[in-house]
């Protein structure tokens, strides 16, 4: 089972213009890491560049002390992953990873079977379906099995979120704290709120830089400056008199509602 | 360095399109068909060289491309040369100067033509379907909204080439029907994005009035002035002047 | 003003959108912001597009500025601009100006005209440097603001947004509200701004709320905060449950 994944110095260029670093941190398994910022900050260049599909980079990146070699040991998946669908049924989609790779169909298909059952999808029901017949928020899911099969050390998602709705989006918060605890998750978001429970750390890239942070430090910064990073207005409003607390509330109503119900008593 | 359109100020730039567009045609011509020695060719491609620096047109890029045919150029010379039996450098150095004008004269063309200024040159040139009952100004809008979406989908395609690529997909090798079953990864997403693509670019026209049967007015007027007709025969009477009857 | 008179629709072909709008009814006044909300499937972007003309309902009768949709295309899209999600698929130009030329040139308005209202527009949405810039080479925010300014030089009496803050950065979102807001005083138009990010409903002035073609709700924010929905139709905002709490709480 893989640890970490240290980035050391890591400098990101585009076209010799300098686009993000020196990054250093590392992404380790257990909990999801997110990574932030603005658009147009990096954040998918970081993504490319750790699959090995961007090359103007300085600095080291490794896994578990090892160089990291990202062919094959990565899964990789953009905003809309639905749009890459290309197989007339969702076993072939699902499948389309593996059975690249060799190996027989049928070992394929259960593990095909098992990550669609693992990302929420009842397999039996959907294996024969067209991929395009299904809902949106069966699609993200299916795309994402389909990204995911090869069982990589590590997992890089860009916003799997957006576009779902709020209960589906709930539903893959719990799949994805499952998956991290046996691979790397790196995921690019900008709604971090409903994450940042399933969360050990934010990279956070900024006016060419990166910097590294704990979840409650991360939320203690953002609290305490609304210059930060923009966290919703009634959660810092609610919780700045306590910004020297160690561990803050999960950014939802009730969570809050208990911990200021808590600190009252 | 890519060949791109460079905006500047001067009176190569702001010659009338269709006349810019014609005099490349003739120079093009000139170069590729006219009887003429490697002495006539040389002095043409100076001139046009000269013309083109005095018009403030940035040529390093153009140059700098020509690197890339440089051994097509090589290969010509040598067949060229050794036409006749025996190697004969003057034929040799024709057929280079040959290639080398026609490559000059289009790159100076897109060079000193902006994306308004190609549509309206094509437009034109469509003029005479017309006559046949085909929309010139619809099929040179086909164009533009082509030439607008390209970069679009070529960030697109690698976009999905990467994605697909991590999935485990292999884009080349093979040959015949299997190397065209390994782009199906690529071809299959990318087709089908580019069609939703087309029908939200259709409903968003429509919503901003366009209609096909609608007159409209244009934005850009181009007049076909004095000087560029001064312009057009000064280019041809350089070339006669040129010629070997 | 925008008239839904007993309008019913349904899509010829529908698979994916299994939804129909059956004999409903009602009205958005001018100068307001209108929140048209629901989840995935619920019908709100085929309200926004029966308003905007691009389609016509099967039964029943919209106004828009006292003009019926059905009969009047032309008129329509002159006076109701929409701006679609994906700012790439709706930009025709490949400069900045001849992008919001394109409206101008449909309007058949006079060439002379055009390079004022063009300038005009442009230092209103702060992109007046750009005019000259090949469209691929702005950035996602830049794009966004040249959309609406395309639709901005037709002057329309009704703008209406697609999902405009669904795939926006935090800062973006901010910034998207606070130009909405000067848009509304500044001009005369009523707006429609279709999303389903709870964060968005406080913004609204009025809401609308849909589930399955149907329009289920009316009201302002603070009506629908204190309104009794059936679970799983709309998530509402973490900050308006948070409040309500407290409110519980002092009670």
């Amino acid at each position: 089972m893989p640890e970490d994944l240290h980035l050391e110095k890591l400098e990101l260029f585009y076209q010799r213009q300098k686009v993000c670093g020196p990054i250093n941190c590392r992404f380790s398994r257990g909990k999801i890491n997110l990574v932030v910022g603005r658009a147009g900050s990096g954040k998918s260049t970081l993504l490319k560049a750790i699959a090995g599909f961007h090359n103007e980079v300085k600095g080291s990146i490794s896994l578990d002390s090892q160089v990291f070699q990202a062919d094959g040991n990565i899964a990789l998946a953009f905003q809309n992953p639905e749009n890459l669908f290309f197989n007339p049924t969702v076993g072939e989609e699902v499948c389309f990873a593996l059975n690249q790779k060799g190996q027989s169909r049928d070992s394929n298909e259960e593990i095909g079977k098992k990550w669609l059952e693992r990302w929420g999808l009842d397999a039996q029901k959907y294996w024969h379906k067209h991929p395009l017949e299904l809902s949106g928020g069966e699609k993200r899911k299916v795309a994402l099995s389909a990204c995911t099969v090869l069982l990589p050390p590590v997992i890089m998602l860009d916003e799997p979120l957006a576009g779902l709705d709020y209960a589906g989006q709930l539903k893959l918060v719990e799949i994805l704290e499952e998956i991290a605890c046996d691979h790397i998750v790196l995921l690019v978001t900008h709604d971090p709120e409903l994450l940042l429970p399933i969360s050990s750390g934010i990279l956070f890239l900024q006016n060419e830089e990166a910097d590294y942070y704990e979840i409650n430090q991360f939320i203690r910064n953002a609290v305490s400056s609304s210059d930060f990073y923009p966290l919703p207005k009634w959660y810092c409003q609610a919780l700045r008199p306590f910004d020297g607390i160690r561990e803050f509330p999960m950014i939802n109503a009730a969570s809050v509602h208990e911990f200021l119900q808590k600190k009252v008593e | 360095m890519l060949i791109t359109f460079s905006p500047k100020e001067s009176f190569l730039y702001s010659i009338n399109p269709v006349i810019k567009g014609l005099i490349t045609l003739f120079l093009i011509i000139a170069f590729s068909v006219i009887a003429s020695g490697p002495v006539e060719l040389g002095i043409l491609l100076a001139t046009v060289v000269i013309f083109s620096l005095l018009g403030r047109v940035d040529l390093l890029p153009i140059i700098f491309s020509l690197r890339k045919i440089f051994f097509l150029l090589f290969i010509v010379g040598l067949i060229q040369g050794f036409s006749q039996g025996e190697f004969d450098f003057l034929l040799a150095l024709e057929a280079i100067l040959r290639i080398v004008g026609v490559f000059f004269s289009a790159g100076i063309f897109v060079t000193i033509s902006s994306q308004t200024e190609l549509m309206y040159f094509w437009e034109q040139t469509f003029r005479p379907l017309a006559l046949f009952g085909l929309p010139a100004r619809e099929l040179a809008l086909v164009m533009v909204i082509a030439v607008r979406f390209l970069p679009v989908i070529l960030s697109e395609i690698d976009r999905i080439r990467i994605a697909q690529m991590a999935r485990g997909a292999k884009l080349s090798g093979g040959f015949g029907l299997s190397a065209v079953k390994s782009l199906l990864p690529l071809m299959i997403p990318t087709l089908s994005l580019a069609i939703v693509r087309a029908g939200d670019l259709a409903l968003a026209m429509e919503a901003r009035g366009y209609c096909v049967s609608r007159s409209r007015t244009r934005f850009r007027h181009y007049r076909v002035e004095f000087i560029d007709l001064l312009g057009l025969l000064l280019c041809l009477g350089i070339i006669f002047a040129l010629m070997k009857f | 003003m925008i008239l839904f008179d007993r309008v019913s629709f349904r899509y010829k072909s529908n698979e994916e959108t299994s939804f129909a709008i059956r004999e409903v009814s009602f009205s958005c006044r001018q100068n307001l912001i209108h929140g048209f909300i629901g989840g995935n499937g619920s019908g709100k972007s085929t309200y926004a597009r029966l308003i905007a003309g691009l389609l016509h309902p099967e039964a029943g009768k919209i106004e828009v500025c006292g003009l019926d949709t059905s009969a009047e295309d032309a008129q329509i899209h002159r006076k109701v601009g929409i701006i679609f999600q994906n700012p790439d698929n709706q930009i025709v130009g490949t400069t900045v100006e001849e992008d919001i030329a394109f409206g101008l040139e449909n309007l058949a308005i006079p060439t002379n005209d055009m390079p004022e209202k063009i300038q005009q527009i442009a230092e209103e949405m702060g992109i007046e440097n750009l005019l000259k810039k090949p469209v691929h080479h702005l950035s996602g925010g830049q794009k966004q603001l040249l959309c609406i300014a395309s639709v901005l030089v037709m002057q329309p009496e009704w703008l209406i947004f697609d999902e405009p803050t669904s795939h926006l950065d935090p800062w973006s979102r901010r910034n998207f509200w606070k130009m909405l807001e000067i848009l509304k005083q500044q001009r005369q138009v009523g707006i429609i701004v279709i999303s389903q990010v709870s964060d968005d409903f406080e913004n609204f002035d009025s809401i609308r709320l849909f589930a399955d073609g149907d329009l289920v709700f009316t009201g302002s924010p603070e009506e629908l905060k204190v309104a009794n929905m059936a679970d799983g139709l709309i998530h509402l905002p973490e900050k308006w449950q948070f409040e309500k709490l407290r409110e519980a709480e002092n009670a």
